[in-house]
């Protein structure tokens, strides 16, 4: 007979039960509501999964990872190879037209990184030390494989953290982003028409664009070479008209497998001896914070460069400036149907949203350069 | 103890780090659509005027000989 000793009952405590629930709520949110389902549903079991106690998924000893998702996520995650790959699938899925098109919606994108900065002193004001301020602050870039990756680069303590909180606000764009948009903008802002046909943009500008990108950027920040050099590979990948099985694998078979991984250990690095402290809870509500600044800092540079500008641009798209690709250029089309009928801004927001990509990666790379 | 004069050289510099950046590549991306349409329609003129050109000719050639077959056989008549 099994003595009670060798079951997980042994070591149950409240605290199990209370990640059960967080983990269900995630589970929920993705089955039911349909809320970013590939990333909610793996990061939910992997949660649900560690605090099943006993079960040594998440094991360590004497450092060294011990358990299969502690190994996963040591030297997958952590390890920088999972993030990395996952900016490769992005390119490859990427279509740099609506940028290309309009170049200075690149702009908006480095708006909204506003809340990146905003949180970084917020974090030092409450006590945290300079690296663990930029790892929290670049939450509200919005980017969970560019979190992750600095996070494990400057505060690899935190990095469970911080790559559950950034992937959960990235699926509550919906819930977050509107309430924000909407207290910064009027009625009348949100309806301005904007042409939904941007300009064709050929097949020679969408060549030359992953090396010209790659060209200036890694030149300027270095240290952003691993996310924006994979970035801008899975790009040429997609629009080089030669590498189309390349573009496939890399955007579909090759990006689920890194989202499996990195959604079950994610989960998996939130056992509730490590999630249930007030520093945990106290950095998602800065995630909630940095990501609703950035949002507002897209949203007023899009009311400046409406108020510069010529043709009229509705400042909604600068809250897409945030990275969350493409679930927050879905919100402001969908504002943007609420307040005009008319209005289509789905192409307009989705150049702010792959510039946001590029400018949370860029100020990653500056964290790094500065304090690595 | 927080150095914040370095916090504020932190965040100051990577702010402007990531406008310098992007308003750098946007330029850039500018400039080369703005050249690589000029070259486009550029290339599609002088085609449309060699085209012209080619017609043209054709025109004046069928012309001069018909005319020239006209003469032969007015002078021949």
């Amino acid at each position: 007979m099994l003595e009670l000793f060798q079951t997980g009952l042994s070591s149950f405590y409240w605290g199990h039960f209370v990640m059960w629930l967080i983990a269900f709520g995630f589970i929920y949110l993705g089955i039911v509501r349909k809320y970013e389902p590939l990333l909610l549903v793996p990061i939910g079991f992997g949660m649900l999964l560690v605090n099943l106690p006993l079960g040594g998924l998440f094991d360590y000893i004497d450092g060294v990872p011990e358990g299969l998702l502690a190994k996963i996520f040591t030297y997958l995650i952590a390890g920088e190879i999972v993030p990395c790959f996952i900016f490769l699938g992005l390119g490859a899925m990427t279509d740099f037209g609506p940028v290309i098109a309009n170049p200075k919606t690149l702009l908006l994108g480095a708006a909204a990184q506003l809340g990146v900065y905003f949180v970084f002193f917020t974090a030092l004001l409450f006590g945290f030390n300079m690296k663990e301020a930029c790892s929290i602050g670049i939450i509200g870039g919005a980017d969970g494989p560019t979190t992750i990756y600095l996070a494990a680069k400057l505060a690899p303590h935190l990095v469970g953290t911080l790559a559950v909180a950034a992937y959960s606000y990235m699926a509550m764009v919906p819930l977050i982003q509107p309430p924000v948009i909407k207290a910064l903008t009027t009625k009348k802002e949100r309806a301005i028409y904007m042409d939904p046909q941007l300009r064709e943009v050929s097949i020679t500008e969408k060549t030359l664009f992953p090396m010209i990108g790659s060209i200036v950027i890694i030149l300027l920040v270095p240290k952003s070479a691993p996310l924006m050099g994979m970035f801008m590979f899975g790009n040429l990948l997609l629009v080089s008209g030669v590498t189309d099985r390349l573009a496939k694998t890399a955007s579909e078979s090759f990006m689920d497998i890194l989202v499996i991984l990195l959604g079950v250990s994610v989960g998996a690095s939130m056992p509730a001896e490590l999630f249930l402290k007030p520093q945990t809870l106290f950095i998602f509500f800065l995630g909630v914070v940095a990501f609703s600044i950035s949002t507002a800092g897209g949203v007023l540079l899009g009311k400046l460069m409406n108020a510069l500008s010529k043709e009229p641009i509705n400042p909604m798209i600068g809250a897409a400036g945030v990275s969350a690709v493409p679930m927050s250029a879905r919100v402001v089309q969908k504002l943007g149907q609420e307040a005009n009928p008319r209005n289509f801004l789905l192409m307009h927001a989705m150049g702010p949203n792959i510039a946001g990509v590029i400018g949370t990666a860029v100020a990653a790379g500056m964290f790094l350069s500065l304090l690595e | 103890m927080i150095d914040w004069g370095f916090a504020v050289q932190v965040a100051g510099v990577g702010f402007i780090a990531v406008f310098t950046v992007l308003g750098i590549l946007s330029l850039i991306l500018w400039l080369v659509s703005l050249s690589i349409i000029r070259v486009g329609s550029r290339s599609s003129m002088i085609k449309n005027n060699k085209d012209n050109f080619i017609l043209w000719l054709v025109i004046r050639v069928g012309s001069r000989s018909s005319a020239v077959k006209n003469n032969k056989d007015n002078f021949e008549r």
